[in-house]
């Protein structure tokens, strides 16, 4: 049965057609929501209502795009939501982590540099990259899987999250830097071969 | 000569295509001299490309699972429903009916029959259908708001008086299919009396920051953003007083009928991305 097969049964009410549903966008789904939010439990109870409220919203359901991409447009605003009151919450506990510190210290330079192309397989990285994010700060992981995840531009993040630009753009700068460090740090990241290893100071 | 750690944003704002062309060639100047930098630069591009290629990460065993059962524990659909609105009738009788599991933030006093499309499947409890019903209602006054948000809202629409109203002839033909049905079951067993129901009124509001209030609601977000949150009246009057105190919140309000025991609080999405 087609996609569209199965959200009209399901538009009727047929819970069964919605549960294939469910088990075709899951994956994508819950993906999405453990990023934003950084861990398992928050990501599937994010991800679960995504499914609910689709489930509600479904006979409104025009299919002027696929059910997919509807459905995880519906879920992305969700995350931006919780993200907004997860922002709330803290700022109002008044939380601040140093790495979030705009301009307090200057950025991690690293006094080596590695050339990591070539040394592992691009689906290592990738795999790497994924499990680095979740240990990212939430700020810095945030930023981060709006702008290489969701393809956001910077003036969009900076809406979504309640932010000057300039900060986002400095914060990015920062999460990718820490990225690279725990990537570094966990031996994901390998440098290569002494003979093509480039090792500088870099300039004062 | 730009130190490398004042370059590093610029590489960052690089990968995002975000330099000013005055940017791009400080960049290039600095990238010309420093390989470090260089290098740098090259893996932020590596981490980048990955990073754009992340694979799903598989949902937890259990997890369609789980979602069914949520979805069967509360199987209700909005949209476009089939409303009847209830006839004009006054029972004497105004028995209070002992809703089975009813939040008490929606003590609402009648109930709005619903067409037969609509009607749960199997045989319910009179108790059962009217709790779904009511359920309904709700979600039938939500999806009214959300559509007379569309045009220029006024007390007159239909939201005021907790009512979806129709054209005349969806109201014929939903009636024409299942008049049985819902008188039958209904009005005979339940013996009880049922009445318009109604709503105390609808605020909107735009701005990021509410009333305390709501943060004790879940709203239901449509995938414009826009928040709706069923309050208790006590609750709505709260956040009235609240937003009228604050001053610098916009937002409009609707009353409706003062003695309903529910209201609408409506939060539009604030320029979106």
């Amino acid at each position: 049965m087609t996609e569209q097969e199965l959200v009209a049964r399901a538009q009727q009410g047929d819970q069964d057609a919605f549960a294939r549903l469910v088990e075709a966008n899951q994956n994508k789904i819950y993906s999405l929501a453990l990023r934003m939010t950084g861990n398992p439990e928050d990501g599937a109870d994010l991800a679960q209502e995504a499914f609910l409220r689709a489930w509600r919203s479904l006979p409104s359901f025009q299919g002027e795009s696929s059910f997919s991409t509807w459905l995880y447009r519906l879920a992305h605003n969700l995350c931006i939501d919780f993200l907004r009151s997860e922002k709330r919450r803290r700022d109002a506990l008044a939380v601040t982590s140093l790495d979030d510190e705009e301009g307090a210290a200057p950025m991690d330079v690293p006094d080596h540099r590695f050339t990591p192309e070539g040394e592992l397989e691009r689906r290592d990285l990738r795999q790497a990259i994924g499990q680095a994010l979740l240990q990212l700060s939430d700020d810095h992981r945030q930023v981060l899987v709006l702008r290489e995840l969701e393809g956001l531009s910077y003036g969009e993040i900076a809406a979504c999250l309640n932010l000057e630009e300039g900060t986002v753009k400095s914060r990015i700068a920062r999460a990718r830097l820490a990225l690279r460090k725990i990537l570094l740090a966990d031996g994901n990241f390998s440098p290569p071969p002494s003979s093509m290893r480039i090792e500088t100071n870099r300039k004062e | 000569m730009r130190s490398c750690d004042e370059i590093t944003e610029l590489l960052s704002a690089a990968l995002d295509g975000a330099l000013t062309g005055e940017e791009q060639a400080v960049l290039d100047e600095h990238l010309a001299d420093c390989p470090a930098c260089s290098a740098l630069f090259a893996d932020l591009r590596s981490l980048q490309a990955a990073a754009g290629e992340l694979e799903e990460v598989p949902a937890p065993a259990g997890f369609a699972a789980r979602v069914m059962d949520a979805v069967a524990a509360d199987p209700t659909q909005e949209g476009p429903a089939k409303v009847i609105p209830f006839p004009q009738r006054r029972k004497k009788n105004r028995a209070a009916i002992p809703w089975k599991g009813w939040t008490a933030t929606a003590a609402v006093v009648g109930v709005v029959l619903l067409g037969a499309s609509l009607l749960p499947r199997g045989g319910n409890t009179s108790a059962e259908m009217m709790d779904n019903a009511l359920i309904r209602q709700q979600s039938a006054c939500s999806t009214t708001a959300d559509s007379a948000n569309g045009e220029n809202f006024s007390a007159s629409d239909s939201v005021a008086n907790g009512m979806p109203i129709l054209a005349s002839e969806e109201m014929a033909e939903t009636q024409q299919e299942a008049p049985g049905a819902l008188s039958g079951e209904l009005d005979g067993s339940a013996g009880t009396s049922m009445e318009q129901a109604t709503c105390c009124g609808t605020i909107i509001l735009t701005g990021e920051s509410l009333p305390e209030v709501l943060n004790a609601y879940e709203a239901d977000v449509d995938d414009r953003g826009r928040r709706t949150y069923l309050v208790s009246a006590e609750d709505f009057f709260s956040c009235l007083e609240a937003l009228k105190m604050a001053e610098d919140i916009p937002f409009t309000y609707e009353s409706a009928d003062p003695g309903a025991a529910f209201g609408w609080v409506i939060v539009e999405a604030s320029a979106a991305p």
